[in-house]
């Protein structure tokens, strides 16, 4: 059923990958709806899928199955030729600003190569291309002078940057944020978080931003998602998620976060051993072998996400 | 957005990494010293054609070619510095123009590798699958082969000439070139920015060709310098053994050659083209070296 | 020298002299770590944390990395006079250090239980035997099964490996263990049970605890004692207590208004603006001056020296000119 009132909606998303071990359950049956101008914040750690997810809803992973739903229509049917149009609408900023631009271009030339690609500028309109180079460039504050500047000559802050001057310069309507701030020193990721802030007011625009850092999603974000092993195991509002967490993993991610007041001892609720395999999961709970409050049922059956209070769900045996 | 203004207000020259790779490379006296061998060789080269064209091979044919058995196996002296070989040519000028020959063979030789190689390793390394292990499993096949071997037999059957030389000495590199521009492309390749490329909607030959190829390109770049010492081995090698260059062209290889008989009395016909050999083949291996350290990636901040 | 200091740095200045100009990493830092307690480091990238940690260990990166003065006392000897002989008996056993990232920390080819039975062989003199015993207490001691021990680094989880770092670190029961940024490359839950497990060993073990971070949550939880870095030098320190209940230099203020609260309703941060100062081309006066909201004239072209202003021990200090009239300065 799509939600004809979201932007994006995602329906009973997969994508496995064929490993020598077996099937790697990467992305397993999720379902999000993301409404125009608002943040969904996807929350996770490492191996739960989250940049997985946000790479085949862009199909630069082409999914297992499923539905994606980009204004009315299902983005997966389309050919080559209106997926290469499509681009200019959905757009992603990458987490590593050392690794997502390309050593030998020079700022003016990053952010100018998706005008370029996608025909909005002929390659040799310079006036035309230095023109929207220079606003984007003024939009995501680098100086002017820059224009001519390499990557490897700019600190990280800067570089991320030009990621988002790029992501901007086709005027997308949607854009993936990949732990946007995460390689970034605390005051810059500041600076970043608020410039983006800034953008989406101003241009319109609606995020799903991905993020392994609660606090940051929790300042940014209309809805949050937690994902566990490749499936949703939380879904609310930021307040109804912090104030009231229901699911024991959602409850760990919190209390492992530490705290900035040294009065403040917290009470962990620390969850034993590690994550376990993606490969060929059985039934049953993912999250299981770590839980403190695992009971029989929860190996052998597995949980549905349902709706707890307006808007709150949980995929619990026992919440 | 005044609250979003850049305000490090610093004046950035900027530099290209091929720009910062070549102040690394200046400070390397090795390489430099190798560098400066290769442009004198590149001169004299070029010189010698264009005097060849100039006078349509009247200098080549005076003092290259014709005999003059009154000198036969003059020591080098104040008139022939060089000294004359078996058939009273001056050496020094055979010398010169002789270095055409093994240099501009030898890059010709590794271009011609580089570029087959090169673009077999490249499609190869961006497709995978099977399309890999086909140009793979195709280059083991070539591999396979011993290259001196291969280069004789070719020209044994094909003739000693220009052409089948330089095919038959750049087919054993083709496997090689192969191999290294594909695992660079394969690097290359995870990297994100070729996400981002194929995020904004770029073809996959643009990515290839404007993306990967001049990221992927150093390692290439190196081993193909080092190549070309290599070839002009080769080369003297194969026109010693009579299968290369072929007399009276005053290639450096078949000097040394026709010196054998004449060692004894004249050591000036041997010791001399086979001093340049090693002095070229130094220079490139200095150069190809200081040329690696000079674009090794791990050096950039 | 005071006894209950385990290491006193004093006056420590490490530059580093590249092609494009000489990088002032650290000027004029001193910093004394008590036996038994927790100090945290924090700064970010550029202020030098990590240039005092491996200057403390003597491993400053050669040639163009260069002690210029200062000296690094261990219980009164200095290491910067040591020879490379005599140093070897120290790390490891006395000072020992972790760093950030466990994949490069740990050797691939030698199965970790090897790792650690290498450490302790280099200090001391055990069988063959009582050394793989050891190996496997150790391992048990930091949350692994010994059974693990004959296994590669590959074969561990991130946290895990982290863990068998920690364990080689701590194998010789040193008197300090510098750790420089060892949960950033972590996830969070993984973070909290590797932190829990260094305070458990720690209490166990009486070692001293040096902690490198930029996270001033992890600091407010595991640190009693805490300075604040900025372009090289510490510009603020004192008990944790101090610094988060009483902010006094600018940047420390900047450093806790960019933070995203978990508590906090903030619907908008407070960066700092700017960029650290380039360190090969250093401001006159404070180093902060260009960014600072509360600058004065002075700032631009005096340097500020750290002043004493009290605290909880007597130990918070401020590099400020804000506060040298509390002083009588």
């Amino acid at each position: 059923m799509e939600n004809t009132t979201a932007l994006l909606s995602v329906r009973n998303l997969k994508k496995y990958f064929h490993t020598p071990a077996g099937i790697l359950h990467a992305v397993d049956n999720i379902n999000i709806d993301i409404f125009e101008n608002e943040t969904l914040g996807v929350v996770g750690e490492s191996g739960c899928g989250k940049s997985t997810l946000g790479r085949a809803i862009l199909r630069l992973h082409e999914p297992t199955s499923g539905e994606v739903w980009f204004r009315g229509e299902n983005i997966l049917t389309y050919g080559s030729a209106r997926l290469k149009k499509l681009r200019s609408e959905m757009q992603i900023i990458f987490q590593d600003p050392y690794a997502s631009l390309n050593p030998r271009m020079t700022v003016s030339q990053a952010i100018a190569a998706p005008l370029i690609i996608q025909g909005l500028y002929d390659k040799r309109d310079h006036a035309g291309i230095n023109k929207r180079v220079a606003e984007m460039m003024e939009t995501v504050g680098l100086a002017s002078r820059l224009v001519n500047a390499y990557p490897h000559e700019l600190d990280g802050g800067r570089r991320q940057r030009i990621g988002i001057a790029r992501a901007l310069a086709l005027n997308p309507k949607f854009i993936v944020c990949d732990e946007p701030v995460s390689a970034l020193d605390v005051s810059i990721q500041a600076q970043v978080l608020n410039l983006m802030q800034d953008l989406q007011e101003q241009m319109g625009l609606t995020y799903m931003f991905i993020t392994h850092n609660l606090s940051v999603v929790k300042h940014l974000s209309n809805h949050i998602v937690v994902m566990y092993l490749g499936q949703l195991v939380e879904k609310g509002t930021p307040s109804q998620l912090f104030n009231s967490p229901l699911h024991p993993y959602t409850r760990a991610l919190l209390s492992a976060i530490p705290i900035p007041d040294p009065d403040i001892k917290m009470k962990r609720e620390i969850i034993k051993g590690e994550l376990t395999s993606p490969i060929n999961v059985g039934h049953g709970c993912r999250f299981a072998a770590r839980c403190p409050i695992a009971s029989e049922r929860c190996s052998k059956e597995d949980p549905i996400l349902s709706e707890h209070e307006p808007g709150h769900f949980v995929a619990c045996h026992h919440s | 957005m005044a609250q979003h203004k850049d305000t490090k207000a610093i004046a950035i020259r900027s530099r290209s990494l091929l720009q910062e790779s070549w102040l690394r490379f200046r400070e390397n006296k090795t390489a430099i010293a190798g560098m400066t061998i290769l442009v004198i060789l590149i001169i004299i080269s070029i010189s010698t054609i264009v005097i060849d064209l100039v006078d349509g091979g009247a200098t080549y044919d005076k003092y290259v070619i014709s005999q003059n058995l009154r000198q036969k196996l003059a020591l080098p002296s104040a008139a022939h510095p060089f000294g004359c070989d078996e058939y009273g040519r001056d050496l020094l000028f055979r010398m010169l123009w002789g270095a055409r020959y093994s240099l501009f063979s030898g890059i010709a030789c590794i271009c011609l590798a580089t570029i087959f190689g090169g673009t077999l390793g490249a499609i190869a390394g961006y497709y995978g699958g099977k399309v890999d292990n086909f140009i793979m499993r195709l280059m083991d096949v070539m591999m396979a082969v011993p290259a001196t071997i291969l280069a004789m037999a070719i020209v044994a059957a094909l003739g000693a000439n220009m052409r089948n030389l330089l095919i038959a000495l750049a087919i054993p590199g083709i496997p090689k070139y192969a191999r290294v521009l594909r695992s660079s492309v394969m690097t290359v390749k995870g990297s994100e920015y070729i996400e981002a490329a194929k995020a904004v909607g770029a073809s996959d030959k643009l990515i290839i060709l404007e993306y990967i190829i001049p990221n992927a390109m150093t390692p290439l770049i190196v081993q193909a310098t080092l190549g070309v010492s290599n070839a002009i081995m080769s080369i003297a090698g194969l026109s010693f053994i009579g299968l290369g260059i072929q007399p009276p062209a005053p290639e450096w290889g078949s000097i040394l050659s026709s010196a054998r008989t004449y060692m004894r009395d004249a050591w000036h016909i041997s010791v001399i083209p086979g001093l340049a050999i090693m002095i070229s083949i130094l220079a490139l291996n200095l150069f190809g070296d200081g040329l690696r350290d000079a674009l090794d990636p791990k050096l950039k901040k | 020298m005071n006894s209950d200091h385990v290491i006193e740095i004093k006056d420590l200045t490490i530059h580093y002299e590249m092609r494009e100009g000489t990088v002032k990493a650290l000027n004029n830092v001193s910093l004394s770590l008590k036996r038994n307690s927790s100090y945290g480091l924090v700064g970010e990238t550029g202020a030098g944390k990590t240039t005092l940690a491996k200057g403390i260990m003597r491993l400053t990166p050669t040639p163009y990395g260069k002690v210029k003065s200062g000296e690094i006392l261990y219980e009164g000897k200095d290491l910067l006079k040591m020879s490379p002989k005599e140093l070897q008996k120290y790390r490891g056993k006395h000072i020992s250090m972790i760093f950030q990232d466990p994949m490069t920390s740990l050797n691939p080819v030698v199965s970790v239980g090897k790792q650690i039975e290498e450490s302790l062989a280099a200090h001391e003199n055990l069988s063959g035997a009582e050394l793989s015993k050891r190996a496997g207490e150790i391992l048990e001691m930091v949350g692994i099964p010994a059974e693990r021990a004959s296994e590669f680094p590959h074969q561990f989880s991130g946290g895990m490996k982290q863990r068998v770092v920690i364990a080689i670190a701590l194998a010789l029961d040193p008197d300090v263990l510098l750790a420089d940024e060892p949960t950033t490359a972590l996830d969070v839950t993984i973070q909290a049970q590797v932190l829990d497990m260094i305070a458990n060993l720690r209490t166990k073990l009486g070692t001293s605890l040096l902690l490198i971070t930029h996270d001033l949550g992890v600091v407010a939880q595991n640190c009693e004692y805490v300075s604040i870095m900025y372009a090289g030098e510490i510009v603020e320190t004192g008990t944790v207590h101090d610094i988060f209940k009483n902010k006094l230099h600018p940047y420390t203020e900047g450093l806790f208004n960019s933070i995203p609260n978990i508590s906090d309703q903030v619907h908008r941060l407070t960066p700092i603006p700017g960029l650290m100062p380039d360190p090969t081309n250093l401001p006159k006066g404070c180093s902060f001056c260009e960014r600072c909201p509360k600058a004065v004239e002075q700032c631009k072209t005096k340097h500020p020296r750290l002043i004493l202003i009290g605290g909880e021990e007597n130990s918070h200090m401020v590099r400020c000119f804000l506060y040298e009239s509390i002083n009588g300065g």
